[in-house]
């Protein structure tokens, strides 16, 4: 009865974002048209928000394992999991009058962010291959299902179906990594696992290489870092800008939640064969995605570039294999959750004349005369990418190059600060057509209902963690 | 006699068989979505015959799981493309190149 209470009491949160998820199911059916939508809304926030509440009090009884070692609840799933809530949560306020204005199915909408939220918890507390692999095919479905729901626009329909083929094929990689590593350790919790590999280690190294290399290149997939990232300026340009942020932000928070456990609780014996992996997928993605970035007209296209660097410093931070660099790594998953969110709301606010989503660079000239505040905005989020002080991006670039430069290879230290210098090119290259250029047509503006609070916040919120990091980088810390 | 190599190498086989399938198929879709359950299958193949073989349970459990989200995301995959169709009237391939990529 003691355990039973335990399990409760940590597994809490997401009892309640799954029994809030279908009672926002059931509010589309049972509760008249006009509360519907706002309805949903307060149910997802308040799913959310408890949850966020119902985690911190079960993060009190300390790091908990149940169902026979299936479920860990600990401190990495633990801020990971309220990351998520929270981005989860700063969506569906930006969501809600941009589906309104977009025409797209506002219910389906709420209750597909909840049980891809579930999943993501799910997959963060995995302790079992089992629970990983459900949690991730929970996590990724809805968002299949949510790419498509512009459903008479064939430019979201191929991109939900791109993201459908990659997310499947990525999961078949990862599974068939896992089945290697199964046929040589015999075992699937984390804990057997990872005290079986230095055993089976002599016996079956080349078996246990292959079965790394599948797992990691899986995780890439998802990721969408070189030489596994065709699909992802496609999906981010194609999807609706609410999608964009989801896969933007949620998916990666699940990566780099997989990357920490997989790597570095189930395999740190094999750390040896992983660091160079990771070694070649940083030097080629930090390579294409700024070098590519550079000619890109299209706003959603360069930031999907830009993500595929952002990311690759936080492959840097895992690289390092040590405590400093993991928790560099989860700092800058923070900020760069946070930045994103707010690129993308500005994007979201934006419509020209004929009613399409501003998505050029060049729809962008001259923003500065008519809407200051917003281009303000703007260059705080671009500054804040770039890594410039004193906004957060650049606290976060500074820790991953500190705990780099304890471990060394000096040479990667060098050539990452030199490709910054490329991507500060590009990013302030926006700033300058948003605040020096001519406009031809000024933008159509639309209000985004609760979202215009939370994109001031979150914009003021990426400068103030810049001058005030400390909180944050100690409760990350691992 | 067949011993748990054959079943091994043909699971590899199969895994290999339909990632090329996903790569370089041009022609049509469903061809595709097939690679993708294939793909799984090969896996559940590997963790049938590993779980048999060291009379652990536990891949064959895994295998329960896999099927059914197979089953739902070749429902999802599968709706993807009728909305598609609906859309574009062909679902070849070729044709799927609005985005530049």
């Amino acid at each position: 009865m003691g355990t039973f209470l335990i399990a409760n009491k940590v597994l809490l949160p997401e009892m309640l974002v799954f029994l809030m998820s279908l009672l926002t199911l059931m509010a589309g059916v049972f509760l008249p048209t006009r509360m519907r939508e706002s309805s949903a809304l307060v149910f997802a926030q308040t799913a959310l928000w408890g949850a966020i509440a119902l985690a911190f009090w079960g993060m009190l009884a300390g790091t908990v394992t149940l169902f026979s070692g299936t479920v860990v609840v600990d401190h990495l799933a633990f801020t990971l999991k309220v990351l998520s809530y929270v981005t989860a949560s700063g969506v569906c306020f930006y969501a809600h009058a941009y589906l309104k204005a977009m025409k797209m199915p506002v219910l389906e909408f709420y209750v597909l962010t909840l049980l891809s939220v579930l999943g993501l918890s799910a997959l963060l507390s995995a302790n079992h291959f089992i629970t990983l692999f459900v949690g991730l095919e929970l996590m990724s479905m809805p968002l299949y299902a949510m790419i498509a729901l512009r459903r008479h626009r064939s430019d979201c329909l191929e991109a939900a179906l791109k993201y459908f083929v990659i997310g499947a094929m990525a999961t078949g990689i990862l599974l068939y990594g896992i089945a290697l590593l199964y046929g040589a350790t015999h075992t699937l919790g984390f804990p057997d696992v990872a005290n079986a590999i230095p055993v089976a280690m002599h016996g079956h190294h080349l078996l246990m290489s292959f079965a790394l290399v599948f797992i990691t290149i899986g995780i890439a997939f998802k990721l969408g870092i070189v030489p596994c990232h065709m699909w992802l300026p496609d999906v981010y340009e194609g999807a609706p800008t609410i999608m964009t942020m989801m896969v933007a932000t949620l998916a990666k928070i699940a990566a780099l939640g997989m990357l920490l456990r997989l790597l570095v609780s189930v395999m740190p014996a094999l750390f040896a064969e992983w660091q160079p992996l990771l070694m070649v997928l940083v030097v080629l993605s930090l390579f294409v995605g700024n070098v590519t970035a550079v000619k890109q007209a299209n706003l959603k296209r360069l930031l999907a570039y830009s993500s595929i660097a952002q990311l690759s410093y936080l492959l840097l931070g895992v690289f390092t294999g040590t405590t400093a660099g993991y928790s560099a790594a989860m700092f800058y998953l923070a900020t760069y959750v946070l930045t994103t969110l707010a690129a993308f709301a500005l994007i979201m606010c934006f419509r020209r004349e004929d009613g399409e989503e501003a998505v050029d660079i060049a729809d962008y000239a001259g923003l500065f005369q008519h809407h200051p505040w917003h281009a303000v905005m703007f260059a705080i989020v671009m500054f804040s990418l770039a890594g410039m002080p004193p906004f957060v991006g650049f606290i976060a670039k500074l820790q991953i190059f500190q705990a780099l430069l304890q471990t060394g290879p000096f040479w990667l230290v060098i050539y990452a600060l030199l490709l910054t210098v490329v991507a500060a090119y590009y990013y302030i290259a926006v700033v300058k057509v948003m605040f020096f250029d001519e406009s031809q047509t000024p933008l159509r503006k639309v209000s985004l209902g609760l979202g215009n609070g939370l994109l001031t916040l979150n914009a003021l919120g990426v400068v103030m963690l810049g001058v005030q990091p400390s909180g944050l980088l100690t409760w990350l810390s691992l | 006699m067949i011993g748990l190599a054959h079943y091994l190498v043909l699971s590899s086989m199969l895994f290999v068989i339909s990632f090329i399938g996903i790569v370089i198929n041009r022609r049509h879709l469903i061809v595709m979505l097939m690679c993708v359950e294939m793909m799984l299958l090969a896996v559940n193949m590997h963790f049938v015959a590993v779980s048999q073989y060291f009379h652990d349970i536990s891949g064959q459990i895994f295998v329960f799981f896999i099927l059914a989200v197979a089953a739902a995301e070749s429902a999802i995959g599968l709706a993807i493309l009728v909305l598609l169709y609906r859309c574009r009237q062909t679902i070849d391939v070729e044709s799927i190149d609005q985005l530049k990529g």
